[in-house]
């Protein structure tokens, strides 16, 4: 049986994980990240509307607003460093009626309590709202205008968190998933039971009946954390799935919004919780979600919810161009019967630190929530000493300008299979996608949310087989080995004679 | 798995100087056809632009038989079809770029320019006299007809499958659903049987198959695929595979009747539902484009929107044949000609008020060219929307009709108005030329 060791592990590679991660990185430790899906940010991290909010929501005394808006700058900090795809929008919290203009002025009030710059409350009487928002229904009479709100990429996030982990050497064990986890006392470490998730193993740097030893465990599996928490002996929480649904449209759906628009919520039913129209950082919209309890393996899309969400967002947003849909897709909200973040050493053993219930902001929180464990793995005992190697900046690999070929001779000149287009909706080169699986893509999906390659409107029709060449040639595994997203998800299941 | 055909290289003869008389983008068999006649008319410089390796577009993955009745007087395979016009490609004095993809159009300035990518040369721009546009087209997805379920691997559009067993060599999986019943769909039914696949069933969510007859009997009758009309898919099942998938029944509406669902077990789920004609290009120099055929709106000389450039094939709307491609290729390089000797005036460029409109009517899908300048005869181009018997074409105010007996979606219209036709009505509307035709299919009246 072969065994790991490290100073710490990390059970999940969300957002959350991948800034744990990377915290820890600026200290000299040996820091593992396990992760069950063969790629970084694939639960409920991949699956949201990227609105970094800016801080004046959520019930007072709670985790989720105290750190929101010190996590918005921290993000923002952060996303510059690392180059995050980032817009500074701003945001909006649209309201239908007069009894709902009291709400959005304690969000105000309550905003501007916590810190919070460039609030304010805009009527749309005077035409002052639409004028902001061109396609602003006249349903909504006033909306709360939040300038510190911005709109990023989550899955480049986490990605951009990885490869700078990862350059300061931190171990990421990928398509492997924690089966059981124990506390050995006599050896004062845990003991961490992997098991692979994917024929491939090998790529993954993993191996059926793998064991880590790790002296501190951080618990980041999302809407699983429970589980995980359990294998200690921590009864102290449950998380429960719940589902939001959300339509992308195209590119072509342009400049429908300009910023978050986001729906007030019913307080009685939630049903609207959460309900938004965004851009987002590749130009596309998205429209959700819905708040629909499930179970924790539940990521389908129903006709009935979608209809519920264009019904009340119409109501919102004037002439949503529905037809322009690229795709429909479910996210998994992880929510503590607790209601907020449940973050620190677990009661059963300290050196078991949760960072769970990471429900909304937790995109937000992401880097705030990433300096509070590196300070509970402190108190836990965990010796840390600066890293003087640490490299801060990450840089993204250059895309080619969409807008102004000309500016890419330069590109051209340097990598030739910049001239290669493999995507012809987002126009991606070769050099972008090979770029792509040196830095830890090993699926489609995985170039796919590092390039975009298959995520404009032809959804791959054009660019799957190609791709899937590349990552074969290289992977150096056969092409029927390749999958969409890890797992048994293969595209082609048999050679031919 | 077929090996690719003889192909052409890449022929080019000036490299330093990029300016041409003609430039036709898309090799497939309307820009083929339309870069050799271009040629044979004797226009010099001529060049077409392919970003695939290979020229042919789509004909060399349908291995199946059925190309060139019209052009060659006999049933060939697409890949045999392909051949014979590579060949007159690499005879004649045409330049071509392979692996060369055109990302934009440039129709500002005096000349008209092209920027194209290639790994061979980066990033260049083209300029050209004339462009003629055949970029074929692309296939409606899952996310446009929005199934709702998961969202595994394994739920893939007929024509990439198509090319992943004829072209690549592997199947999808073993056990197939097929949704829509467009050519690709009846066509991949059979290849993948043939290929010792269980195809459970054709479905298709309109009361009649939009595939062509002579598909329908040869691929799904003769191997005894089941094909239910009426039906569609309403939800998929599997994490990272797909496992299966709910079929309902649907109502005069196309709303899927709760009651009349069932489970299907299946690992691949093949999407025909639909072919889109591909104009990103054509976007990019805002070429108007008819909602209707989702191609540029055109004139009876296949002139788009802008002056002097063209379109024809699967991106000026979605044929059913390439025999049909192939001559729109040979009708757009003739205009091409016309333009460039002169001949064709910018006066008759479609935005043009002189010209007549064309409105598709009752019971038809689309109808190209969408203006005509009642000058020559013009040979119609109709689909219809519905399947109808001894049923006829009406062209209002001009008071011609036209009997059609078997009425079909996916079998194209073809009805030729001359000159004269137009004649008449251009006679009593002197004023109002601009006025539109209005084309309809109607049902004949019984006893009349
Ligand atoms: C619909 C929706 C909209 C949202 N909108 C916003 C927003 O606009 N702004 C915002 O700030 N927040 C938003 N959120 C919240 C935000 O998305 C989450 O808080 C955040 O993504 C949580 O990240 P995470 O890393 O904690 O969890 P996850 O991303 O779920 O990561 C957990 C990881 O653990 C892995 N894992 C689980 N079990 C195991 C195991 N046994 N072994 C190995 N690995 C395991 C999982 O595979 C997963 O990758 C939204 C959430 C949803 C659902
Ligand atoms: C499954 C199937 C079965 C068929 N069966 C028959 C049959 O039995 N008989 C029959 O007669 N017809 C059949 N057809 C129809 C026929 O194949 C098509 O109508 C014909 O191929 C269309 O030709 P095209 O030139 O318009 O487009 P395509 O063949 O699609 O060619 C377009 C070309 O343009 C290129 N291109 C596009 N954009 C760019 C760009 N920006 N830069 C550079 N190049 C570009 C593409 O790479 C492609 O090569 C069938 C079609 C299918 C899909």
């Amino acid at each position: 049986m072969n065994t790991i060791k490290a100073d710490v592990a990390v059970i999940g590679a969300g957002i959350t994980g991948c800034a744990i991660a990377r915290q820890l990185s600026k200290y000299r430790l040996s820091t593992l990240v396990i992760e069950k899906e063969a790629d970084v940010g694939w639960g409920t991290t991949k699956v949201n509307t990227g609105l970094i909010h800016s801080g004046y929501a959520g019930e007072k005394g709670s985790l989720k607003l105290s750190l929101c808006h010190n996590g918005n700058m921290l993000f923002r900090k952060n996303a510059y460093e690392l180059d995050i795809p980032i817009k500074n929008t701003g945001s909006l919290l649209n309201v239908f009626n007069q009894s709902q203009i009291k709400i959005l002025e304690e969000n105000l009030k309550q905003g501007k309590a916590h810190g919070l710059l460039g609030l304010e409350i805009i009527s749309n009487k005077d035409g002052a709202l639409k004028k902001l928002e061109p396609n602003i229904s006249k349903n909504v009479i006033a909306g709360l205008y939040a300038g510190q709100a911005c709109i990023i990429s989550p899955y480049e996030a986490a990605i951009a968190l990885y490869e700078n982990a990862k350059k300061n050497s931190v171990r990421f064990m990928l398509a492997s998933k924690v089966t059981s986890l124990k506390y050995e006392k006599s050896q004062k470490c845990f003991f961490i039971n992997i098991q692979p998730t994917s024929s491939e193993h090998s790529i993954y740097g993993c191996e059926p009946g793998l064991v880590i030893a790790a002296d501190y465990v951080v618990n980041a599996a999302g809407i699983y954390a429970d589980e995980i928490a359990k294998m200690v002996g921590d009864l102290s929480f449950e998380i429960k799935a719940v589902k939001g649904q959300y339509y992308l449209l195209d590119s072509e759906a342009g400049e429908l919004v300009k910023r978050p628009n986001m729906r007030i919520s019913d307080p009685k039913t939630k049903k609207s919780k959460g309900m938004v129209v965004a851009p987002t950082t590749g130009n596309n919209i998205i429209i959700g979600s819905t708040y629909e309890d499930t179970d924790k393996n539940d990521f389908s899309t129903t006709k009935k919810a979608l209809d519920e969400v264009k019904v009340k967002l119409g109501q919102m947003i004037e002439n949503i161009p529905f037809n322009k849909t690229i795709t429909i897709f479910a996210g998994l909200r992880a929510i503590s019967n607790t209601g907020d973040f449940i973050i620190g050493q677990c009661q059963a053993n300290k050196k078991f630190i949760n960072a769970a219930g990471i429900q909304s902001p937790g995109l937000t929180c992401a880097f705030i929530i990433s300096e509070i464990i590196s300070d509970q793995l402190k108190e836990a005992g965990l010796k840390l000493e600066k890293n003087t190697k640490f490299i801060p900046e990450r840089k993204r690999f250059p895309k080619l300008d969409k807008v102004n070929f000309k500016n890419n001779h330069e590109l051209f000149a340097r990598n030739s299979s910049y001239g290669e287009i493999i995507c012809r909706c987002e126009k991606v080169s070769e050099a972008e996608i090979v770029n792509a699986i040196e830095n830890g893509a090993t699926t489609l999906d995985g170039v796919k949310f590092r390039t975009r390659a298959g995520m404009g409107r032809c959804q791959g029709g054009y660019c799957t087989l190609r791709v899937m060449k590349l990552l074969s040639k290289k992977l150096g595994i056969p092409i029927e080995k390749i999958t969409k997203s890890g797992g048994d998800s293969y595209q082609a299941k048999i050679e031919m004679d | 798995m077929v090996k690719l055909i003889k192909q052409a290289e890449n022929k080019i003869k000036h490299s330093s100087d990029s300016e041409y008389d003609l430039v036709v983008i898309g090799g497939g068999p309307g820009g083929m056809a339309a870069a050799v006649k271009a040629a044979e008319l004797g226009v010099e410089r001529v060049l077409l632009i392919e970003r695939d390796s290979f020229l042919g577009g789509i004909l060399p993955q349908c291995i199946h038989s059925g190309f060139g009745i019209k052009i060659f007087n006999s049933e060939l395979t697409g890949p045999e079809y392909c051949q014979l016009f590579v060949e007159k490609v690499r005879n004649i004095s045409i330049e071509v770029m392979l692996d060369t993809m055109a990302l934009t159009l440039d129709l500002k300035g005096d000349k008209k320019s092209i920027i194209v990518s290639s790994r061979n040369f980066g990033i260049k721009r083209i300029t050209a006299k004339a462009i003629i546009l055949s970029l074929g087209c692309r296939e409606r997805t899952r996310g446009q007809i929005l199934i709702p379920g998961s969202r595994p691997a394994g739920v893939l559009t007929a024509g990439l499958v198509q090319k992943m067993v004829n072209i690549e060599g592997f199947l999808p999986g073993k056990n197939i659903v097929i949704l829509g019943s467009g050519d690709i769909g009846l066509i991949m039914a059979r290849r993948l049987v043939l290929e010792g696949c269980k195809v459970k069933g054709v479905f298709e969510l309109m009361p009649f198959s939009t595939g062509l007859l002579r598909n329908i009997s040869q691929c799904l009758e003769d191997f005894e695929i089941p094909l239910y009309l009426s039906h569609t898919v309403t939800k998929i099942y599997g994490d990272k595979r797909i496992k299966s998938v709910d079929i309902a029944m649907v109502d005069k509406n196309l709303n899927p009747i709760q009651t009349k669902t069932k489970n299907i077990k299946c690992d691949t789920l093949l999407l025909s539902v639909g072919l889109i004609p591909e104009n990103e290009l054509s976007k990019t120099a805002e070429i108007e484009i008819d909602l209707k055929t989702g191609g540029p709106a055109v004139d009876q000389y296949l002139h788009t929107s802008r002056n002097g450039v063209f379109a024809c094939g699967n991106s000026l709307f979605v044929n059913d044949l390439a025999d049909n491609v192939t001559e729109d290729g040979y009708l757009a390089a003739q205009s091409a000609v016309s333009f460039l000797n002169g001949r064709l005036r910018s006066e008759k460029l479609i935005r043009s008020k002189k010209l007549i409109n064309i409105e598709a009517g009752e019971n038809i899908a689309y109808i190209v060219p969408q203006k005509v300048s009642g000058k020559s005869d013009v040979n119609f181009r109709i689909r219809a929307s519905i399947p109808l018997r001894n049923a006829f074409i009406e062209f209002s105010n001009i008071g011609l009709k036209k009997k059609v007996r078997f009425v079909n979606p996916g079998e194209l219209i073809f009805a030729k108005i001359t000159k004269g036709d137009f004649g008449k009505f251009l006679e009593c509307n002197t004023k109002t030329a601009s006025d539109s035709i209005k084309v309809s299919i109607k049902k004949e009246v019984q006893g009349q």
